[in-house]
């Protein structure tokens, strides 16, 4: 008796799992193929809405909507108009805010954030970097508090101290020493499934600067 | 053997799923294919994105209730319900209409902000524009609709004197927001321009929520959310400051404390000006704003400044040093404002101000004190119907009390002045290429006893993506200036009629805009033996050219303005119409400002010509008959970013040193030979000179005070 009714414990719990869990990996799976694979403008669109629609799903998961927002990012750097490119890179802070709701206090949405103020930023670098730049300085600084050993906050840092270095002709040290440990803790990172686990050429690209 | 049955029971469910194929394609109202559509069968995960031809297909197991919805960006989404997926879909999707899709009025506008659809001026520019002196109004002289002139330094918009523009802080009116000075003496906006977001000006044809000016509004709006504590520092060739931001969760405050003194410099650099004591002010001002919810907030500020100087003016016809004429002024301003959604598609917006200004004015043994006080409150609430219609409406009361005395003969005379006014306007964007905007006002004034309707109109239409044709009309009034008031307490208000037709062309990095503008002036104070009578009438006709450049020149930004503007009034002492000394005909701007990447330094210049000033020459028959030399006028600006935070800023007005002349003054009395002895109005120096050191103390090293030059 007590052994039927484990395997109907058993059978429900997979049933369950079933249900959801290999739906959400196999489409995440092949979300996060096709966003491995993106170039272009409408290929980060194709993306966003993949990864828009899953999160329209509801699972409960923030990833869905994290990857969206990343994927609207990238296609906001890829197009040309003003207007289109601060439409695309609002749509995105709507879903960091929807990401945010279902995990707060999260380093990589923090990162994000930092990520998707930069896109508004280089609309109009001369007029809003005043305004921004401290806002991005700002989301990544506290990414770094939250997690010192969160790559992606220490990599996007990295390129941030590295700007401003040679904005103003003065040694990177900074921006290098950040690379450095970025790449050390990308070495260490170990992401589980489909967490955020970019970041890394941005770390190298910083170092090579450096070099 | 049960787990077999299991992975047999899930294995068979999961091949059971039939596959079905759903395609379509998707185009806008128009009938423009649409890329980039997220397409999508409700509650699934199955779904896929047109392309370029607006195409779409994709697989799903999914066979009954297939609900297939079409997202877009900047679209309305739509769904519907498909029973033979073996047919084509078709979705047409409609573009989302809402205030920032919509096409905005531009006729008579100039929204000051860090917007991409801003693209006339931007909040740096204020800083960055050569002659300026990060004056707001200097800036703003540079742009078209505006007349520069450089021996008031106020605001003249399209043949309007300097009183015709009001000017609103956080909403609220701001009484004598200029500071005092003397005939001849430049002077500048009292408001830091670093505490400003944005600013919108109106050349005319502005809302019915705005009262009480004539020919333009300046309205300036306080940043809602520094980002972090800092500590600015400023030492200038003219005096120095210290200002200090700190941040909480919800809350921050910032307080500036400012000693201008311009006694140093002048003894360094020779005056054509005979100053006794040079203009020094002291001033110190405080914001305060705490959010309130999403997105309500509520600010706090308060300015108090007192100055001083004393000048002697020579007079036609004497000798000597001529006139001493002492003016000691001290200001205080007070806002509170907020801004609250109560309910979902509700908001509400209101505050008081008060403005107190006391000028104490001696002209040799001659002793006058003046009092203007202006308090301001105002309720106003907005409610969208839809996305795509509002109604803004709202009641204000303003009350304005004035004295003047002479404190020689110990006279005095005073007055009261309640305004009140009730506005509702409607804004309705029919599509996302045309809006409509409809509003009407009441004011009350209970001096005059008299009541108004103004009614205002203003529409815009988008004939192709990147053009505007807008156009403005409406009735406007205020009340006459005080002076005129205290004499004639019930005289009536002057009015203005506005109609103005524009066309702008636009992309981020290019903006060309013509604007053409018909405005008539009435009930202007006219003086009769009988006292001030208001029945002087007029008009200002004329057209503005704008165009602004950021991409063709690389790290280059400029932009060219001329304004024409054709204006006679019968005002004052005037017995006929005739063209008022501050609306010179034709009006020139150039600016241009050039990135150094390697030096880190913005230089920038300014050209500033017009036409010449009227004046009245006393020895010839007629009124306001001659015309002064063209002005003329090149200023040149460096910034040099030394450090990430500290920045060295140096400039130098009219550079080239031209003796501009703005008119004549003559003697009261003709001399023996019947004829009257002139003085020209020149500047009170042949250049003037501008040397700053800006550092700002943060955590954050690379913030820096290029906002605050």
């Amino acid at each position: 008796m007590k052994n039927q009714l484990s395997v109907l414990v058993l059978f429900f719990f997979t049933l369950t799992l079933s249900a959801q869990s290999p739906t959400y990996q196999k489409a995440m799976g092949q979300a996060m193929t096709a966003f491995a694979e993106a170039q272009t403008a409408a290929d980060f669109t194709a993306t966003a809405n993949t990864f828009t629609r899953i999160a329209a799903a509801g699972d409960g998961e923030y990833l869905p909507d994290y990857y969206a927002a990343l994927s609207l990012i990238n296609q906001s750097f890829r197009v040309k108009d003003s207007a289109e490119r601060d439409q695309l890179a609002d749509k995105a802070m709507e879903h960091i805010d929807a990401a945010e709701r279902i995990s707060p206090k999260n380093v990589e949405l923090e990162v994000l954030r930092g990520y998707a103020l930069t896109a508004k930023m280089v609309v109009d670098p001369s007029t809003r970097g005043q305004k921004y730049s401290p806002m991005i300085a700002q989301h990544y600084g506290k990414a770094m508090q939250m997690d010192p050993q969160n790559p992606r906050a220490a990599a996007m840092m990295a390129r941030n101290e590295l700007g401003v270095a040679q904005f103003f002709g003065s040694e990177p040290t900074k921006a290098c020493a950040l690379a450095g440990r970025s790449l050390e803790l990308f070495e260490n990172e170990t992401p589980d499934g489909f967490e955020p686990r970019w970041g890394k050429d941005v770390a190298m690209e910083v170092a090579a600067a450096c070099n | 053997m049960r787990l077999l049955t299991l992975f047999f029971f899930l294995f068979a469910a999961a091949t059971n799923y039939a596959q079905v194929t759903l395609s379509g394609n998707v185009s806008s109202k128009q009938g423009n294919p649409l890329p980039g559509v997220n397409v999508y069968l409700k509650g699934t995960y199955d779904g896929g994105t047109t392309g370029a031809n607006g195409l779409f297909s994709f697989k799903s197991a999914q066979t009954d209730s297939l609900i297939v919805v079409a997202t877009c960006i900047g679209f309305e989404p739509k769904e519907q319900f498909v029973t033979d997926p073996s047919q084509k879909i078709v979705f047409r999707l409609t573009e989302k209409v809402n205030e920032l899709s919509a096409v905005s009025i531009t006729a008579g506008t100039i929204d000051v902000s860090d917007k991409a659809s801003s693209m006339v001026m931007k909040p740096l520019d204020v800083v960055t524009t050569a002659g300026a002196l990060a004056d707001i109004t200097g800036a703003l002289n540079t742009l078209p609709g505006t007349a520069t002139v450089a021996n008031d330094g106020r605001l003249f918009v399209r043949g309007g004197d300097a009183s015709e523009t009001a000017i609103f802080f956080d909403g609220l009116r701001v009484g004598n927001a200029y500071g005092s000075t003397t005939s001849g003496l430049p002077t500048r906006n009292r408001f830091n321009a670093a505490l400003f977001k944005g600013t919108f000006f109106s050349t005319g044809g502005y809302s019915a929520e705005y009262g009480g000016a004539l020919s333009s509004v300046l309205a300036l709006e306080t940043i809602d959310e520094p980002v972090r504590n800092q500590t600015d520092l400023s030492f200038m060739s003219v005096g120095l400051s210290a200002a200090s931001t700190l941040v909480g969760e919800k809350q921050s405050i910032s307080a500036e404390l400012a000693y201008t003194d311009l006694n140093p410099y002048q003894e360094l650099i020779r005056q054509n000006f005979d100053f006794e004591l040079a203009p020094r002010t002291l001033q110190g001002q405080a914001l305060y704003r705490h959010k309130l919810g999403n997105e309500g907030m509520v600010k706090g500020f308060l300015q108090m400044s007192g100055s001083q100087l004393i000048i002697w003016q020579p007079q036609p016809g004497e000798e000597g040093r001529g006139q001493r004429i002492a003016i000691n002024n001290t200001f205080g301003f007070g806002n509170a404002s907020y801004k609250k959604i109560i309910a979902e598609k509700w908001i509400s917006e209101g505050g008081m101000s008060l403005s107190l200004n006391t000028d104490n004015l001696e002209i040799d043994s001659n002793k006058y004190q003046t009092d203007n006080r202006l308090f301001h409150v105002k309720q106003k609430l907005t409610h969208y119907f839809t996305d795509a219609l509002k109604l803004k409406s709202g009641a204000e009361v303003m009350v304005r009390d004035y004295k003047s005395a002479d404190k020689v003969l110990d006279l005095s005379n005073d007055f009261e002045d309640i305004r009140s006014a009730l506005f509702a306007e409607v804004e309705w964007f029919a599509s996302t290429s045309l809006s409509i905007r409809g509003g009407l006002r009441g004011n009350y004034g209970s001096l005059n006893n008299e009541f108004k309707l103004e009614p205002r109109v203003a529409a815009a239409f988008r004939p192709y993506k990147q053009g505007i044709i807008s156009v403005a009309a409406g009735i406007f009034s205020q009340n006459q200036n005080e002076n005129i008031q205290l004499l004639s307490g019930n005289i009536a208000d002057q009015e203005a009629g506005h109609l103005q037709l524009s066309f702008q062309h636009g992309s981020d990095d290019r903006i060309f805009r013509i604007e053409g503008y018909l405005k008539s002036y009435s009930q202007l104070a006219v003086k009769t033996e009988n006292g001030y009578r208001a029945q002087g009438q007029g008009y200002a006709n004329g057209f503005d050219l704008f165009y602004r450049d950021r991409t063709t020149f690389k790290n280059t930004d400029f932009w060219v303005t001329y304004s024409f503007v054709d204006s006679r009034r019968q005002y004052e002492g005037f017995q006929t119409e005739v063209q008022p000394s501050f609306a010179p005909k034709h009006n020139l701007s150039v600016v241009g400002k050039y990135w150094i990447a390697d030096w880190k330094s913005l230089p920038g210049a300014t050209f500033s010509w017009n036409s010449g000033y009227t004046y009245d020459d006393q020895n010839l028959i007629g009124e306001m008959e001659s015309v002064s030399p063209c002005y003329a006028s090149l200023s040149v600006n460096w910034s040099y970013l030394w450090k990430q935070n500290l920045i060295v800023h140096v400039a130098c007005n009219n550079v080239l040193g031209r003796e501009n002349i703005f008119g004549y003054t003559y003697a009261n009395q003709p001399d023996e030979n019947g004829k009257f002895q002139s003085m020209a109005q020149g500047q009170p120096a042949a250049r003037f000179l501008f040397v700053g050191v800006f550092w700002t103390i943060s955590k954050h090293k690379e913030a820096n005070q290029l906002n605050n030059l």
